[in-house]
């Protein structure tokens, strides 16, 4: 019987170590390895055509206060990113609420709403620059018919920016709104029914029950929209090639120009580097913001 | 008499019943309309950009381009789809796509399991820091780690292979953490009892406690089908043959090569999307409990 207990923890013992062991390897070669190289990389002028050549930080103070065209992205990255959050958030909330309400025909509309989620991305895009084609696109033609328009939409640098932030909230939508679906269906109706009493009317109970309780659902909603929003790149890519004039570069955009159009590795790491920083502090800066407020 | 007054004005129903309730229901009745007038506006303009998608790629070329815009084809033409598995090699992005996805969802699904049920069921020296560490690799962004593995994929000789996506895919940090939470959920007496019969450990895994999964399983299955049928710059970046692209990268590529060609460009959109829409009807609960326990964007 003992014998056959040590067996046994021997046994277990080679199936951990058969479990993990690969585990292991592969963190090592696909996020060890690469996040080190990168790092490596960022302090080297390097290239597929020149010898690499030690430069210190000298990229990213170059990126800092010489290149322009990454400012710009950084701008049209934010623009998107808080717009996107923004829009996207209120509408999903508006619409949940509204569905929450309704009982036979929730499941039809929850569906409707979630159809361009699961559509792939590019496809998407693809349909969207359709719709935005200025003259025989749908949208123009529809304003056109109540005696509006024509936009220029993804071909001007003024609403190129605004159509591919239509694009993607159309696109999202449905998501958040399950989240927030999700979310209400967790506060209690005793509680409502306690504000009722208390003679509170639909806004107050909006305002004072639903929206305090649903404050998770909008930390994860703001943290995964701002980490997902500073690395869009997919959208922006099929829809107007990063153009007209820049106007929709962002910053994986331009890092991704840096380094597979003109093979700058060293500069392109750099840059990403920026980019990690930045999203680094920022879902800090959040996280400790919603956590003062969630303990007051 | 006075606190009846004032239990009145706050509480009709509880002295007339009726009252109230019939008021409150006419409200309800108005607001619900309401709310379905405002989700159905909502909802058309889900609906409509679809509709017209389908719609375009099977009207005749003139009216596509016509004004005002004819929302109906006088005529319904499928000849677009014809070329595009045809003369047009769609076919095989296609297929390199389900195939990529369905060995990296199925090859990472088995790897999460077997990975979050060590971490959640065995004792071993530095278990905690190396969970941590697995942990952490989540808050790196994929751009920081696409220049360093493009590198390394082109000294190994593996950029333009379909192995420069299925080697990144074989772990996914999120699905073992999620199997670890489940797993930990699992009765430990379950695993005990198949040690007293005298099952092997990797028996035990897969006869006693996969099978207790099956719905984390299936939410974890969907997502990575999901994030892999939609990958985009990984592959943009590693295939450079067409033969090896995949859908999206195909499609983006076909799509800027006939671009005023919006009928066919719009069936291959078509061709792209319906098969996920159709998917996704049929299994739609699966979907919609998968967000709601795993929270991740699809």
């Amino acid at each position: 019987m003992k014998k056959q207990r040590s067996k046994q923890k021997r046994f277990a013992r080679g199936f951990v170590l058969a479990g993990i062991l690969p585990a292991v390897v592969w963190y090592l070669i696909f996020a060890g390895l690469p996040i080190f190289y990168s790092l490596y990389l960022s302090f080297f002028r390097w290239s597929f055509l020149d010898p690499s050549q030690f430069v210190g930080l000298a990229n990213y103070s170059e990126i800092l206060t010489q290149d322009q065209l990454f400012y710009k992205a950084l701008g049209n990255t934010f623009t998107f990113t808080f717009s996107e959050i923004s829009v996207g958030t209120v509408l999903a909330f508006c619409f949940a609420l509204l569905i929450n309400r309704l009982k036979r025909s929730a499941p039809f509309f929850r569906t409707v709403f979630f159809l361009p989620v699961v559509s792939s991305m590019t496809a998407v895009a693809i349909l969207w620059r359709w719709l935005f084609q200025p003259k025989f696109g749908l949208i123009n033609q529809l304003l056109g018919l109540v005696g509006l328009g024509p936009g220029m939409w993804l071909n001007s640098p003024e609403t190129a920016m605004e159509s591919v932030v239509i694009m993607s909230v159309w696109k999202g939508l449905g998501f958040t709104i399950v989240l927030f679906l999700a979310g209400l269906q967790g506060i209690p109706d005793s509680l409502y029914e306690a504000a009722e009493i208390d003679g509170a009317n639909r806004w107050q109970k909006v305002i004072r029950i639903t929206i305090p309780l649903l404050r998770p659902t909008f930390a994860f909603i703001l943290i995964t929209g701002l980490i997902n929003g500073l690395q869009a790149f997919t959208q922006m890519y099929v829809l107007t090639k990063g153009g007209p004039v820049n106007a929709t570069l962002t910053i994986v955009y331009h890092l991704y120009n840096r380094a597979f159009e003109f093979f700058n590795m060293g500069s392109a790491s750099a840059m990403a580097f920026i980019l990690f920083f930045m999203i680094i502090f920022l879902t800090i800066i959040q996280l400790k913001l919603l956590n003062k407020e969630i303990s007051y | 008499m006075q606190d009846r007054k004032s239990l009145f004005l706050r509480e009709p129903h509880v002295l007339w019943p009726g009252f109230e309730g019939k008021q409150k229901s006419k409200k309800e009745r108005l607001f619900s309309l309401l709310a379905w007038s405002v989700l159905s506006v909502g909802a058309a303009v889900m609906l409509l950009p679809f509709l017209w998608m389908v719609l375009t790629s099977v009207k005749p070329a003139n009216e596509i381009v016509s004004y005002p815009p004819i929302l109906f084809p006088s005529q319904i033409t499928w000849a677009r789809f014809g070329r595009i598995f045809g003369e047009l090699k769609f076919g095989l992005y296609f297929w390199n796509s389900i195939y990529i996805c369905v060995l990296t969802t199925v090859i990472s699904l088995f790897t999460s399991a077997l990975t979050g049920y060590i971490f959640a069921k065995f004792e071993f020296a530095g278990k905690n820091v190396l969970f941590t560490a697995i942990l952490a690799t989540m808050m790196i962004p994929f751009t920081v780690t696409m220049i360093p593995m493009y590198l390394l994929f082109s000294k190994a000789g593996l950029v333009d292979h379909h192995l420069a996506i299925i080697l990144p895919s074989l772990y996914n940090t999120f699905g073992i953490f999620m199997m670890r939470q489940f797993m930990q959920g699992l009765p430990t007496e379950l695993l005990e009892s198949g040690r007293i019969d005298g099952a092997g450990e990797f028996r035990i895994f897969l006869q006693l406690m996969l099978p207790q999964t099956k719905p984390a399983l299936a939410a974890l299955a969907i997502f990575i089908f999901m994030w892999q049928w939609d990958n985009f710059l990984w592959p943009l970046i590693v295939l450079q043959s067409e033969e090896r692209f995949t859908l999206p990268v195909g499609l983006t590529a076909f799509s800027q090569q006939y671009w005023t060609d919006y009928g066919l460009v719009m069936a291959v959109a078509t061709v792209t999307v319906l098969p996920v829409l159709v998917v996704f009807l049929c299994l739609q609960k699966h979907f919609i409990r998968g967000i709601t326990m795993t929270g991740i964007k699809g």
